[in-house]
């Protein structure tokens, strides 16, 4: 343990502040008799060990995933809102350093009253017959879904630039009430594979096979299922770990690095497409795999935060090298949701553009997200307080308005050129058009933007 | 230069349309201690925050112990201890106990931890409240505490921005003591205040902003030499002024007066101008009890420049 607070000094001073004698003491006398209340409880009404394992695990990791997440969430915020974000700063420590002593810190009392009632699940594991998969599977899927809960929720304080108001702690609740929506659905879906069948007669009414997944064609049988749910959950919380280091790292000014983003964007194109692959797809091109990371880019872009100055000094930057590295976020995901959609359209729609209607949109989503960026980049170089949200309040009613408009008059046909959709109707040419036609004038507009205030500031 | 801590090529930093630091070029020797003075929004707080790469130019560079803080911002940072004009403190921990972590966090090695925190702890004179919750602390305390975070390292250069504000006069005589103190051992400080007459007992250099432009930087005597043009000049005798301002007058000085019980005059000669003065005092009979200049220290100086244009 001193070690691991001599690397992350983050976790010793949770550890002071958080676990003190009298939290600890009262956190471990609440668990004993939350733990000897559900056991009575269950023993009077005549429930199994199985029955007790699952009250106790589903305190034990709603408790985790909630509290813990909300100690997450918080950690940076609370450290901006109180003013003691500068100090952190100004140590040697990395951003790895700080993020993970933060990850692992924040939630130490979470994890301590977890400790607690882990005695309460081992015994009934070993009393209980024939429960040593339900015990799998929930520990499996819980620890992973609360890391992830954890992870995003570092992620979302590490965002929040909002200086502690009340909607940087609202990320907290937020995030954790998803949390607990997915953990509690994952141990419905454990719990519907561990069944025998008869339980299932319902659902096997409607499908042969519930709950079993085929990821790029491959069948999991139901024990991989749930290894692969957890796999998939350690695996985001890491993205989401890196995504909170990231942005910590660039309050330590530290270097950037150009892949970041767009390898995180490939791997959600990958992933997705990993369920749309083969049989499971029916025909249907992988749409979800290029609209997520159109999504996930989006969203990097808005919360990049890369103002008039950071255009500036990323245009006037002296070394090619860091040049690339500090590229900015909109023009990284827009290249990246680009080669993305490229490649599905080489895989899943060459040479059928004119006759899959569909695969017009591995181009017209790159279109409409690069008008879209570029649009937010000019309401930057304006001078609104707060581009972002003006951004987002227009492109709102550039996505609303031509619908209300268009819809009732009968222009259906024009309807393409203003949303992002395939129209069967009309050739690929004219369906692309409209889009293109926006990006080019958008570009135009935002480069004579920059030009025209670069050369005022000058 | 090798004896310069800081040297600033053309640093700017703009906020949006604001400019808060225009193209300055500063230097600053090792071992000065500097007092950063000029008027709410002259551009002190966000130099400072250059200077110890919390923030980044939006144009210039700073070289800072040798280390650009474009180049190395965290290498600039084992190099300062920075103190912002607002900040808070881990406020459920005890004193120790925040140094403890910060002390592991600036990596000082396990077996000198218990001694760096208890000569930090002496250094603030806060070791009888070494087992003190923060939140139990006066404010004072607080702020000596947060100066105490800046040398567990050992920084060669410290840069307080309003380490005084809100201090109560015995706090703000006991950080003078420190300051004294920590300029005898050596550490180069740059310290922003407004309560400039305080700063004049430990300060040597002066650098004066207005409206994010360096208006004048140097040595106390340099910086006043060039901005007062004028001198003023107490003289008391014992007993009736009456002499003194009559000899004053015959000398040809302008607009001698009393006030207070002493002659003032405003003077723009040179030293041996101002002897031949008091040398007419003394033949003429009077009992000079007291001959000098006023003012002329930091106030002075920074009154003086607010009439020169930036």
């Amino acid at each position: 343990m001193s070690l691991l607070t001599d690397v992350f000094p983050e976790i010793y001073r949770y550890r002071a502040q958080d676990a003190g004698r009298v939290r600890l003491i009262s956190g471990l006398a609440a668990a004993l008799a939350l733990c000897g209340a559900t056991g009575y409880s269950i023993g009077r009404t005549g429930g199994s060990w199985r029955d007790y394992l699952s009250a106790i695990t589903y305190m034990q990791f709603n408790m985790l995933v909630f509290y813990g997440t909300l100690c997450a969430a918080k950690s940076i915020t609370q450290e901006k809102a109180d003013r003691t974000w500068d100090f952190q700063r100004l140590t040697p420590l990395s951003s790895f350093e700080i993020t993970a002593g933060k990850f692992l810190g924040a939630p130490v009392y979470a994890w301590f009253l977890f400790a607690c009632l882990l005695p309460a699940a081992v015994l009934a594991l070993l009393l209980g017959p024939g429960i040593a998969a339900d015990f799998f599977n929930r520990y499996a899927l819980g620890l992973s879904i609360a890391l992830l809960s954890m992870a995003v929720g570092l992620l979302a304080s590490a965002y929040d630039d909002t200086g502690g108001s009340g909607m940087g702690y609202l990320s907290g609740p937020l995030v954790g009430l998803a949390g607990i929506t997915a953990l509690n659905a994952s141990f419905r879906y454990a719990d519907t594979l561990t069944q025998p069948a008869s339980a299932l007669y319902r659902y096997a009414a409607a499908r042969p096979e519930p709950g079993v997944l085929e990821f790029y064609g491959l069948r999991l049988s139901p024990d991989w299922c749930v290894v692969f749910a957890a796999v998939s959950c350690l695996v985001f919380a890491a993205w989401a770990f890196l995504g909170a280091k990231c942005r910590v790292g660039g309050d330590l000014l530290e270097r950037r690095r150009a892949w970041r983003l767009p390898a995180f964007l490939v791997f959600l194109a990958l992933y997705i497409a990993g369920f749309e692959y083969g049989p499971a797809r029916g025909g249907t091109p992988p749409l979800t795999s290029l609209l997520l990371p159109v999504l996930a880019a989006c969203m990097a872009a808005f919360l990049s935060g890369e103002r008039r100055e950071y255009w500036r000094r990323w245009l006037e930057g002296e070394n090619p090298a860091r040049r690339l590295d500090d590229t900015p976020s909109w023009i990284k995901g827009a290249a990246a949701v680009s080669a993305i959609a490229a490649v599905l359209y080489l895989t899943c729609g060459l040479g059928e553009l004119g006759a899959k209607p569909f695969t017009r949109l591995y181009f017209i989503l790159p279109l409409f997200l690069l008008r879209d960026l570029m649009f937010l980049q000019w309401c930057r170089f304006s001078a609104a307080r707060r581009p972002e949200m003006m951004a987002l309040a227009c492109l709102a009613l550039a996505y609303a308005l031509p619908a209300i408009i268009l819809g009732p008059t009968g222009m259906h046909r024009a309807l393409s050129a203003f949303l992002p959709y395939a129209q069967a109707e009309i050739g690929a040419g004219a369906n692309l058009a409209g889009p293109l036609a926006q990006v080019l004038l958008m570009g135009y507009v935002l480069s004579r933007k920059i030009r025209t205030v670069l050369t005022e500031e000058v | 230069m090798k004896d310069e801590i800081v040297r600033t090529t053309a640093l700017r930093r703009e906020y949006g349309e604001v400019v808060a630091v225009r193209d300055m070029d500063l230097s600053v020797p090792r071992g000065a201690v500097m007092a950063l003075v000029g008027p709410n929004g002259a551009g002190k707080s966000t130099l400072l925050k250059m200077l110890s790469a919390v923030l980044e130019p939006t144009r210039g560079t700073a070289v800072v112990n040798g280390v650009d803080i474009n180049d190395n911002p965290r290498g600039v940072h084992s190099a300062v201890g920075f103190l912002p004009d607002f900040f808070g403190l881990y406020e459920e921990i005890t004193v120790s106990e925040y140094l403890e972590f910060f002390a592991r966090a600036y990596g000082v090695p396990r077996g000198r931890r218990g001694n760096v925190i208890t000569r930090t702890l002496t250094d603030v004179d806060l070791l009888e409240k070494a087992g003190a919750r923060v939140r139990a602390l006066s404010r004072g305390m607080r702020q000596r505490l947060a100066i105490g975070r800046t040398l567990l390292h050992e920084p060669p250069l410290l840069l307080l921005d309003e380490p005084a504000s809100g201090l109560d006069p015995e706090s703000r005589h006991d950080l003078q003591k420190l300051f004294t103190r920590l300029s005898r051992a050596g550490k180069t400080l740059i310290v922003s205040s407004h309560i400039l007459t305080e700063l004049e007992d430990y300060c040597t250099h002066v650098a004066i902003l207005r409206e994010g432009t360096l208006v004048a930087c140097g040595s106390l005597a340099e910086v006043s030499a060039s901005i007062v043009k004028k001198r003023r000049v107490r003289v008391k005798a014992a007993g009736s002024q009456d002499g003194a301002l009559a000899l004053l007058r015959a000398a040809g000085l302008k607009s001698p007066a009393v006030a207070g019980g002493s002659v003032f005059f405003d003077f723009s000669g040179g030293e041996e101008e101002l002897a031949g003065i008091l040398k007419r005092l003394l033949d003429g009979g009077v009992k000079v009890v007291h001959f000098g200049e006023e003012g002329g220290g930091i106030q002075d100086t920074y009154l003086a420049s607010l009439e020169k244009k930036p």
